[in-house]
């Protein structure tokens, strides 16, 4: 029986990459072509599967990074285990700028006495997420949900995810959003502004999700494993140097 | 309206969203179809309210299957491909009894939001007859794979007793277990003079 909770988060930040896909393609067969050489689309996925690379991460010198690259292939060569892969849309999705900066995430937050932790981090809190307004069953291709200190509209298409109890992490994307309340709601003392939407989403739920499911926003999560044919290599050119790719593949 | 609902019907005649599955009437029943998410949906008249169908992209494969008019008989494979050969052991031995089973295939078209538009519309029936187990010679250089496959008739295939057309000796021992009167008659039908035994 697979898992699909409680997997450890791919290392995008300390590995680095120079290039990263996100996708969600569908498969389609041919329905015969007309006189153009067209053919209308049978699509039979039902709503695809959510696909990812990072490219080019820049490994330099002997360090860390290559106890890593090993532990990515020991783990996840075969396909039969899986890795939690952050969808990194820091700059892109709908994020506050403090201190000059769009910032998904505050880090270094102090604990109420004004310390941090032993190794010098703080507490981190994401600046923007969302929870359900309504029950999403199984499937669903729409959800309702209300968006929290958004510093925009929804407006073409963002990425969101939701850790499921079962399925764990899955990503979607909307492709229809109708806006249909904005205000401000105090929550615990604090007022918060929010925006109400009803999404039509891509892929549908994997699995259902009651009201009050708290949806990710900053750096959405999909757990993955290997896409097909691929995996992880130790190797290396000269003094350590190496600019490996790795492909992943929504976990079924 | 059809027996096709003329919205799916509608849908069907341009671009669109196809679903097929497939159930095996195995205690418990196996659902499966073509896509990655499991749904919920069902046959009308079979399937309890609930019914998940499972995706993932298990189902790899349908054989092209022939709905007979007034016609004789078919039979194909439903596989799964891929499998090691310890898996495929285990599968086998775990399968519930299905020699008998009902195997229906059925298709829906899903709207924009990935919603079944009808209940599953059922197109074709079988009879699960037997599994196999197949490992095809390889190459140097080529990857083995095992392929698990259902075999399921439709059609004269499925009637369940046999017409007793022949004088051999299995169907002379379906009639009276005991008796060895036709145990020679296929070496008679190869070309043989068998030696007739004295009672």
């Amino acid at each position: 029986m697979a898992v699909y909770i409680n997997q450890p988060m791919f290392p995008v930040d300390y590995l680095r990459p120079a290039r990263a896909t996100f996708d969600n393609p569908g498969s389609g067969i041919d329905g015969g072509v007309n006189g153009t050489g067209e053919a209308i689309s049978i699509e039979t996925s039902g709503g695809g599967i959510v696909t990812a690379s990072y490219k080019g991460m820049v490994l330099e010198g002997p360090d860390e990074r290559y106890e890593i690259l090993n532990w990515l292939g020991a783990r996840l060569n075969g396909g039969f285990r899986f890795i939690n892969v952050p969808i990194v849309n820091d700059k892109i999705g709908p994020f506050p700028v403090i201190n000059g900066a769009v910032r998904p995430i505050i880090k270094g937050i102090r604990h109420s006495d004004g310390s941090l932790h032993s190794d010098g981090s703080g507490y981190s809190q994401a600046t923007v997420w969302a929870k359900l307004t309504a029950d999403a069953p199984l499937n669903a291709g729409q959800v309702y949900l209300r968006i929290y200190e958004a510093s925009r509209d929804l407006r073409w298409s963002d990425w969101f995810s939701i850790y499921h109890p079962t399925k764990g992490w899955r990503a979607w994307r909307y492709w229809e959003n109708d806006k249909l309340n904005e205000g401000t709601e105090t929550v615990d003392g604090v007022p918060l502004t929010f925006k109400d939407y009803r999404l039509g989403i891509s892929p549908p739920l994997r699995e259902a999700a009651p009201a009050g499911t708290r949806v990710e926003v900053a750096r959405p999560t999909c757990v993955m494993k290997l896409a097909r044919g691929m995996t992880v290599p130790f190797e290396y050119e000269g003094w350590y140097s190496s600019r490996p790719s790795i492909s992943f593949t929504e976990a079924f | 309206m059809g027996y096709v609902p003329d919205h799916v019907i509608e849908a069907l005649r341009g671009s669109h969203q196809l679903g097929l599955f497939l159930r095996v009437g195995t205690d418990p029943a196996l659902h499966l179809w073509f896509g990655i998410n499991d749904v919920p949906i069902g046959f009308d008249g079979i399937d309890p309210d609930g019914t998940v169908y499972l995706g993932g992209g298990r189902l790899v494969g349908i054989p092209s299957v022939e709905v007979l008019v007034n016609g004789t008989s078919d039979a194909v494979d439903f596989a799964v491909s891929g499998i090691d050969p310890a898996t495929g052991a285990k599968m086998l031995d775990s399968l519930p009894p299905l020699r008998g089973k009902l195997v229906q295939i059925g298709l829906t078209t899903l709207d924009q939001y990935f919603q079944p538009m009808s209940s599953i519309i059922p197109i074709w029936t079988g009879i699960a007859s037997h599994p196999k187990e197949g490992r095809a010679a390889i190459r140097e250089g080529e990857s083995p794979t095992l392929t698990l496959s259902l075999a399921v008739v439709a059609g004269e295939n499925t009637r369940s007793r046999a017409s007793r057309a022949l004088w051999s000796d299995a169907m002379q021992k379906a009639i009276s277990p005991t008796d060895d009167f036709c145990k020679n008659t296929a070496r008679l039908a190869r070309g043989n003079q068998p030696t007739w035994p004295k009672y």
